[in-house]
């Protein structure tokens, strides 16, 4: 039996109440730091807690586990009541606690259709930035959401499959220490006093979703950009055209819960890119890629332009 | 497969032939995209792309036509001669085979 300390009742202002674009969540703690830190980055998406409760709320825990050594003392992390992870630092639970949110949304939210992918917006078009972890997908996000593209996901993409829209779940963007100054430099505040430490990706900080104020944020966006990007050191950025059966093939392998869809999710992919436009990006320099981003963002804008004013003259 | 039988064309004079009337299964989902298109098999949850080609002979595996028949389409639809077009079939057949997508495995 793992003693915890004061598991028993949980202070109301040890407890966080949110709704982080559609998904809700409860976080409580017996630790004050973590309901700091939480707050810190998700404090504008509090709201007001049911009376009895919201069943669709994730509950994340994080709970002390007692030594008789201080410095033996471990941190459980339990997500819906399950035992999740123990983290041996308190630098170490945020990390966590987050990456559990992201597992309990897998598991909870399964009428999303959910890929791999960091998502934002521009000019009402959904972007759509499709990558395995590791590869700089949030740096990019980060960067794009510093220019002025709207903040709708990371980690995930969560698309409504009847009305294939990107669905906001504006999680903070984790950053690896290699690119604080990069994403510093760019005017995004990194909330890193503890130096957090994610276990594969070391030491993170995190850029809050807020950190443009509410109108950094991107409501539901159609999918009309889908970009799989892959880092290619010293190259000048370039996006390659891709089939939309390609795309669609990629989209299959990152998509997270296509069991729950079954057979359904091919024509849901299917119906996704053929209102999107698909590439493979090579990202080289942060600037330049930005840049390259924001001119696809533009031709899109000019596109629809001009098929308005075919309409205008047809009418 | 059906109808896995040996022969010997006229035109292939120096090659010995299989020729197969492959059927695809029915219960894979197919969706068609720009003359391309993605397969998804309900039973394994498996997806694969089928580029313009594949798709022109998965499309054509039901089970009546042969190797040849497809090796014929594929030659009058393409700038291809006829033992690459042959090579390819085979290898598409092969491929269709190895990953469970015809009848009779």
């Amino acid at each position: 039996m793992i003693p915890f300390r004061g598991c028993q009742s949980i202070d109301p202002e040890r407890r966080l109440h949110l709704r982080i674009g559609v998904i809700d969540l409860a976080v409580e703690s017996d630790l004050e730091e973590i309901i700091k830190d939480l707050g810190a980055l998700y404090g504008d998406f509090h709201k007001d807690p049911l009376p009895a409760g919201n069943p669709r709320d994730i509950v994340m825990q994080v709970k002390a586990i007692c030594r008789v050594l201080p410095c033996r003392r471990r941190y459980a992390v339990l997500g819906d009541g399950k035992a999740l992870w123990t983290a041996r630092g308190l630098n170490e639970v945020l990390p966590y606690v987050e990456w559990g949110i992201n597992w309990r949304v897998i598991a909870r939210y399964p009428e999303f259709l959910q890929i791999h992918a960091a998502t934002l917006a521009r000019s009402g078009g959904g972007l759509m930035l499709v990558a395995e972890s590791g590869l700089g997908k949030s740096t990019l996000a980060a960067a794009l959401f510093a220019r002025g593209w709207s903040y709708l996901s990371d980690e995930f993409a969560l698309i409504d499959p009847d009305r294939l829209v990107l669905e906001p779940f504006p999680k903070a963007l984790c950053i690896k220490s290699g690119s604080f100054a990069l994403v510093e430099g760019l005017g995004l505040p990194i909330r890193r006093g503890r130096h957090y430490v994610k276990s594969l990706k070391g030491e993170v900080g995190y850029v809050s979703p807020m950190a443009r104020g509410p109108g950094g944020l991107a409501g539901s966006t159609p999918v009309r950009f889908v970009v799989f990007p892959r880092y290619v050191e010293n190259a000048e950025p370039r996006l390659y055209p891709i089939s939309r059966a390609q795309a669609a093939f990629h989209l299959a392998g990152h998509a997270l819960n296509r069991h729950v869809f079954g057979v359904r999710t091919l024509s849901i992919l299917g119906r996704i890119v053929r209102g999107a436009r698909c590439y493979v990006l090579d990202a080289g320099s942060i600037g330049k890629t930005c840049d390259l981003l924001d001119r696809m963002a533009a031709s899109q804008v000019e596109s629809l332009s001009r098929s308005d004013d075919r309409i205008r003259r047809s009418a | 497969m059906k109808h896995m039988i040996d022969v010997h064309s006229p035109r292939w004079t120096d090659r010995r032939a299989v020729v197969i009337a492959p059927c695809r299964r029915g219960d894979i989902v197919v969706d068609e995209l720009d003359g391309e298109a993605i397969l998804l098999d309900p039973g394994t949850g498996n997806t694969y792309r089928l580029n313009q080609t594949a798709l022109t002979v998965w499309s054509r595996c039901d089970g009546r036509a042969t190797t040849r028949d497809i090796v014929a389409v594929l030659t009058e639809t393409y700038d291809v001669d006829f033992d690459t077009a042959l090579d390819h079939v085979d290898q598409l057949i092969a491929l269709f085979a190895e990953a469970g997508l015809l009848e009779g495995r």
